[in-house]
Parts: structure tokens; C-alpha cells; sequence
């Protein structure tokens, strides 16, 4: 497995109460498992503390940059170790 | 008439009178409000002989067709003129609370036109206005201003419009500020007040405004509020407001760092959002009537500019008076240069620009501290940003040079056109269009020049856009974006005119339901959207009767040249295909860049057509 580096990007670090974690994974379906099992309940909390009620994915409103491409861009993914996977939160606005 | 208040206050400065003048109700039903309703206004008042700042240009201001109801984020209000800043159609636009004060207090518009001998300011009560001595006030920052005119009347409640020293001094790119640091920024609007001498219009009302279903209309806002309070976006907003878009502007290599030709400055991470959440913000603020609540007061209890209770930078000025000039900002600087800008009261945007393009032509070799009056412009020199901006604000020795904007600097020091990095004479805001392409052809298509905010374009390709206006999100790089920028304009156009934020997202049905209980329309989604491309075309139509032509649909060669490292990965826009294909949906002559006479007729302006000669 490949230690790869998942940034959560501006507001993310606020929501989750984390700026970067380590986690070994394969895949691009392994790492959004990690992220939705490990950091969900956190986000559904702060989400519950804002007053809002829908479940949301933290995965589905974030674009996902490896090493500054978006996945979707790519063909296949395979991680390798130092990679850096960044959750930018899908929103623009300033 | 419902949803209206039927009068337009019009103050003739020359005359030294104020009279009401009924609303043109046909104006109204097909611009609805804002810089919508504004433009058509000054389409009618205006031509290419106009001296921008002379007597017969009128500085229009219309609050939203929504604004003052009980509406979700809705009280976005807007003007429009004759740009001095870049000499034909200027409009904007602002939040806070002065859009709803101006419709309680009985009136959907201002028109000031003429000139006064001496300063004045506006103060309207309940219908009734009056014209007062502003001797006092003249030569007093915007946050002083404000807080005079309020005093003077024991009325904290009293909303205040108005200009600072630059606006006064003729700072070409002035704002009309209120609410403290809210802007009618970007096209000189302050600068034309300054030159009526007119120092502030202050507003107070309780009147009602007139609804066709008050009932239905308090319910359907109801839903509405829910929508939006739980609306991604509108989370994000709350929680870390504009600023938080600095991380992602990092990683996408939004921000324009060194005047346009490096990557995104990594140390803009201390002063964003996140940071601000951490390490310096004690509590939120809103607009009226706004659950987002994305305005951020900080307490800076470190640094060399302390402050107990300030509000927080918005992004584009932090980017703008911070890696613009390769400044590596800390937050006490960071609010200390905002609270500047605004107390002086002109444009972040278009200041920091015309800076950084100093700084940029000071590193070039080109300028040297002959020309800057000893300061030394090496990239991230703090001290010379400052005073530079000193300079700015009294339009005196060298922020005389900067106070008329990048073109003008380009054209002073024999530099080519296409190194002021600007559209139709308006800088680029912070969104680089190397990052997001769709941001390309939203600044060179754009009618009062280059706009970020006259689009949704580099929402959707970042992911986020109104679900039902059904806008495919593609790759940030690709050059298909003709129809999707097409499209987000008209939907802002409508946006803007209705005073709704960009932030609130409001499912369709919850919106149409609120203006027909409000008005008495019958109006539905495709007729809103069609008066949103109404809008368009007729900003459009009224820029070219100011002299824009296809020529100026262009973007300037320094933000073409490719950058290699940061987020942009040295992909540049490709305007040549995207243009073609945007005229195309535009219906735009491809020599004149006049919209077409059927477009026109169809959207039921025949007149305009008839008075731009469209074929």
C-alpha cells in the first residue's frame, strides 16, 4: 500500500477539525472510504450544530486534486508513496 | 403597483432640489430592479459626447426588486453611470442594509444628475427628502462619515451611502461605501458622487411596501430561508466567508501573485479563512435578512496594527493588496491595508491592480524611484504598498499616476496595451483566467469590462452552480464554455436585478414563488431568465453605444503567457475558440460587436436596437 498525504483544503480544516492525514491506501475508492468512515461523523455533527439536517458527502462536495490534478482528468489513478490528495470543498465564491 | 413603491427620488445638484417622479412602470416590469432597472435608467441619459464627470452624467441607484421583503438574502442593491474609470458603461453592486432602508423608506431609486457648488449630502425620511450642508463632512473618511450622519440624528438605524477622501480627490476607480466596508466598487460610481459633491445619502423609512399577497409571500420566504441555510455553499460561507477561498485558490493557482507572473503564493495561508477561523474571528455578521452570515468581525490582538473588533478582509483584497505585490501578508497587515482602502474609500481591486503593476514595471527596470517619489517597489516591500495606497487615496505625486488605473500607467510609460491586465479598461479581479478558462471569456465579454461577478463561470467549473440551471461542470482547462458562460451571465443578470447574493441558492420554484406574491406577476423561470438576458443585451447594447466594438472583446497578452509551477500548469485560455462561439449564442455582429436587431426585437427592445443602428 502507498502512504499518500489527504490535505483538507480551507474550510475543510474547519469543518473536519483536521489539516492533513496520513493513510495507506490503493485506490481512489479506498481513500474516499477512509475519508467518508473516519471524518463523516465529524462533519454530520458540525453540520447538526449549523442547524442543517441533509446528510451530505464530504467526497461528492469536494474536487480531488492528486498531486494538483483533478482525478477526474486522469485515466487511472495508482497511487505511490508521498503522493498528495487534496479535498478542495466544491464551492468558488470571493 | 405591487412589489414597488412607485416613485423615483431625482435630485437635481445644479438646481439644489429633490422632486419624486413616478416609476416607469414598463422599466420596471422588464429590468425589475438594480443595475437591471439602473442601466435602462441611464441608457436613456447618456451618449458618447458624456463627460463622466460633468453635470449631465446621472449616477443611478436602484435597490433589488426583492429588497426590503422578508426574502432570503436579498438585499443586494446596484447603480449605474458613465465609467470615469474606463469611460463608457459602469455599473455595481453591494450587500449590507442600505437596498432595504431605501425601499422602507418609500422610494425604488435615485437619480442624481447636474452638480452642486458645494458639498451636500441627501437625507430621506419616510418619502420625504431633503438636501443638506455637508461642509462638515467633507474631507472625513467613510467610517467617520457614517458614523457622523447617524449621531447627528440619534438614529443608529439611519443607513448611510457614501464617499471618502478619494472619491472627493477624483480617484477614478472611488466607491460609493456603506455599512461601513460594503462597496459600490469596481466602475468609479464614488468618483462621479465626488464630482456632484455629493459626500453621503442617508435613509431611514418604515414604510410598507405594497405586496399582492403579503401572506403567501412571508411563507414561500420561509422555505426559501431553510433552503439556503443549509445550502453548501452557504455553510462554507458562514463559516470561513470569502476568505475562505485562499487555500483553494493555492491549490488551483487562482491567485494572481506578482502581477500575474508567478504562481500562487503559498504564504497567503496565513491570512485565509481557515486562519482567520482559528486564530482571529470572534464573531459573524450579516446583510439583511441573510441566514449565511458570511461577513467576519476579527479581534487582531497581534502584529503591528492591532484592532479590537474589525470586520475581515474579503478574498479579492486580500489578493489584491497582498500577492499582487508579492507581499507575504500577516493578518495585522492584511486588515490594517483593508481598513485603508475603505476608509479612503476606492476600488481593492482595481488600487491593488494599478500597484501591482507599479511593482511589476519598478522590478522591469521600466520605473525607478525617479518616478515613484523614492519608494522602492521590490516585490513584497510592505512599507511602500502602504504608502503607496496613502498616495492613492490623495491622488498626489505618484498615486496621482496610480490613481488613474493600469491603462493610463501602460499609456504613460509607453508600454504596450496588452500589459495592464485589464478588459474594456477594468482590471482582472483575482481569478486568473490560466486557472479557470470559462473566467476568460467572462472578462472579455462582460459589459463594464472585466467582471467576475457578471458570471457564475468559475463556480461552475469549481463544482457549484444552481442545480437547475442544468450547467454541465467540464474540466477548469476545456474551451467549450460558450454556452455555460452565456447562460450564468443571464442568470446573473437577473440575479443582480432581483438583489439576490450569489451565495443563496434558491430552488426555482421558491424564487418565482416569492416575486409573483410579491408584484401580482404571473412570471415564471424561462420569462425571469429571458428579462436576465434582457439585461445583458442591454448592457451590452448600451456599452457599445459608449464606443465598446468587437476590438475591445479581448484579453490582454501578460495573463496569456503560461505559468508553469502552482495550480495553472501552464494552460492558457483560447479565447479564438471560445469567442466565436459565444457571439454566435450572443447573436453578435462580429465587426461591430452590436447585438443583433432580432435578438433585440425579440426581447422586446426595439428601441434600442433602432438607437445603436443594429442590423
Amino acid at each position: 500500500m502507498a502512504k499518500v498525504n489527504i490535505n483538507f483544503i480551507g474550510p475543510w480544516r474547519i469543518f473536519l477539525g483536521a489539516q492533513t492525514v496520513t493513510v495507506n491506501v490503493n485506490t481512489i475508492d479506498e481513500a474516499r472510504d477512509y475519508v467518508e468512515t473516519h471524518f463523516g461523523p465529524v462533519y454530520e455533527k458540525k453540520l447538526k450544530s449549523m442547524g442543517a439536517n441533509k446528510k451530505q458527502s464530504i467526497w461528492d462536495n469536494s474536487n480531488i486534486l492528486l498531486n494538483g490534478t483533478n482525478v477526474k482528468t486522469l485515466n487511472a489513478v495508482t497511487f505511490k508513496d508521498g503522493d498528495k490528495l487534496d479535498l478542495v470543498p466544491k464551492v468558488a465564491g470571493g | 403597483m405591487n412589489g414597488y413603491h412607485g416613485k423615483i427620488l431625482v435630485a437635481d445638484l445644479t438646481e439644489g432640489t429633490v422632486t419624486d417622479e413616478p416609476l416607469n412602470e414598463k422599466y420596471a416590469r422588464d429590468f425589475l430592479g438594480s443595475t437591471g432597472l439602473a442601466a435602462r435608467y441611464l441608457y436613456d441619459r447618456v451618449d458618447e459626447k458624456t463627460d463622466p464627470l460633468g453635470p449631465d452624467n446621472p449616477l443611478i441607484l436602484m435597490p433589488g426588486l426583492l429588497n426590503g421583503t422578508s426574502g432570503p438574502s436579498v438585499s443586494r442593491w446596484g447603480g449605474a453611470t458613465k465609467s470615469p474609470y474606463t469611460g463608457h458603461y459602469g455599473d455595481a453592486n453591494a450587500g449590507a442594509w442600505f437596498g432595504a432602508e431605501l425601499k422602507n423608506a418609500g422610494y425604488d431609486g435615485i437619480i442624481l444628475k447636474g452638480k452642486s457648488a458645494k458639498p451636500v449630502y441627501i437625507y430621506i425620511k419616510d418619502g420625504v427628502a431633503e438636501l443638506k450642508d455637508a461642509s462638515a463632512l467633507w474631507g472625513k473618511d467613510t467610517y467617520k462619515t457614517q458614523e457622523e450622519i447617524k449621531k447627528e440624528y440619534g438614529d443608529n438605524r439611519i443607513q448611510v451611502a457614501c464617499i471618502g477622501p478619494a472619491s472627493e480627490n477624483l480617484v477614478l476607480y472611488g466607491n460609493i461605501m456603506s455599512e461601513y466596508g460594503h462597496c459600490l466598487g469596481r466602475a468609479g460610481l464614488g468618483c462621479v458622487m465626488g464630482s456632484k459633491k455629493v459626500k453621503a445619502i442617508a435613509v431611514r423609512g418604515k414604510m410598507k411596501l405594497p405586496m399582492q399577497d403579503a401572506e403567501k409571500f412571508r411563507e414561500v420566504a420561509r422555505t426559501a430561508m431553510t433552503e439556503v441555510k443549509e445550502g453548501f455553499l452557504s455553510m462554507i460561507m458562514h463559516e470561513t466567508g470569502t476568505a475562505g477561498w485562499i487555500d483553494s485558490a493555492i491549490s488551483y493557482g487562482d491567485g494572481p501573485t506578482k502581477y500575474y507572473t508567478a504562481p500562487t503564493m503559498e504564504e497567503s495561508t496565513k491570512i485565509s479563512g481557515a486562519e482567520q477561523v482559528e486564530k482571529y474571528q470572534t464573531e459573524s455578521t450579516a446583510c439583511f435578512g441573510c441566514p449565511i452570515r458570511c461577513r467576519k468581525v476579527l479581534q487582531i490582538k497581534e502584529g503591528k496594527y492591532l484592532n479590537d473588533r474589525v470586520e475581515g478582509p474579503e478574498y479579492e483584497t486580500l489578493m489584491a493588496w497582498g500577492a499582487m505585490m508579492g507581499l507575504d501578508l500577516d493578518m495585522s497587515t492584511a486588515v490594517y491595508l483593508n481598513e485603508l482602502c475603505n476608509g479612503y474609500g476606492f476600488d481593492t481591486i482595481s488600487s491593488g491592480a494599478s500597484a501591482g503593476y507599479a511593482f511589476y514595471l519598478y522590478n522591469l527596470g521600466v520605473i525607478s524611484e525617479k518616478d515613484t517619489g523614492g519608494l522602492k517597489l521590490t516585490w513584497g516591500n510592505v512599507d511602500a504598498a502602504i504608502e503607496l495606497l496613502h498616495l492613492i487615496g490623495k491622488n498626489q505625486g505618484f498615486g496621482a499616476v496610480l490613481a488613474g488605473g493600469t491603462k493610463r500607467m501602460a499609456q504613460k510609460y509607453g508600454r504596450p496595451v496588452g500589459e495592464a491586465v485589464q478588459s474594456k479598461g477594468l482590471d482582472f479581479p483575482m481569478h486568473d483566467p490560466r486557472a479557470y478558462h470559462s473566467m476568460g471569456l467572462v472578462y472579455a465579454t462582460a459589459p463594464r469590462g472585466a467582471d467576475h461577478n457578471k458570471s457564475d463561470a468559475y463556480q461552475v467549473d469549481g463544482g457549484t452552480s444552481h442545480p437547475e440551471l442544468g450547467l454541465p461542470v467540464t474540466d477548469r482547462w476545456d474551451d467549450d464554455k460558450a454556452e455555460s458562460v452565456a447562460t450564468s451571465q443571464n442568470f446573473r443578470a437577473l440575479t443582480d436585478s432581483l438583489g439576490l447574493c450569489h451565495f443563496a441558492i434558491i430552488p426555482f420554484n421558491l424564487l418565482v414563488g416569492m416575486i409573483n406574491a410579491s408584484t401580482g406577476w404571473d412570471t415564471a423561470m424561462d420569462q425571469l431568465m429571458k428579462a436576465g438576458e434582457r439585461v445583458f443585451q442591454l448592457q451590452r447594447a448600451l456599452s457599445c453605444k459608449l464606443g465598446i466594438t468587437s476590438k475591445d472583446d479581448v484579453l490582454p497578452e501578460l495573463a496569456l503567457r503560461p505559468i508553469t509551477g502552482g495550480g495553472q500548469e501552464g494552460h492558457v485560455p483560447n479565447l479564438d475558440k471560445m469567442l466565436p462561439e459565444y457571439y454566435a449564442i450572443r447573436d453578435w455582429n462580429k465587426a461591430t460587436g452590436k447585438p443583433s436587431k432580432k435578438r433585440l426585437e425579440s426581447l422586446g427592445m426595439p428601441e434600442i436596437a433602432a438607437s445603436i443602428g443594429a442590423q
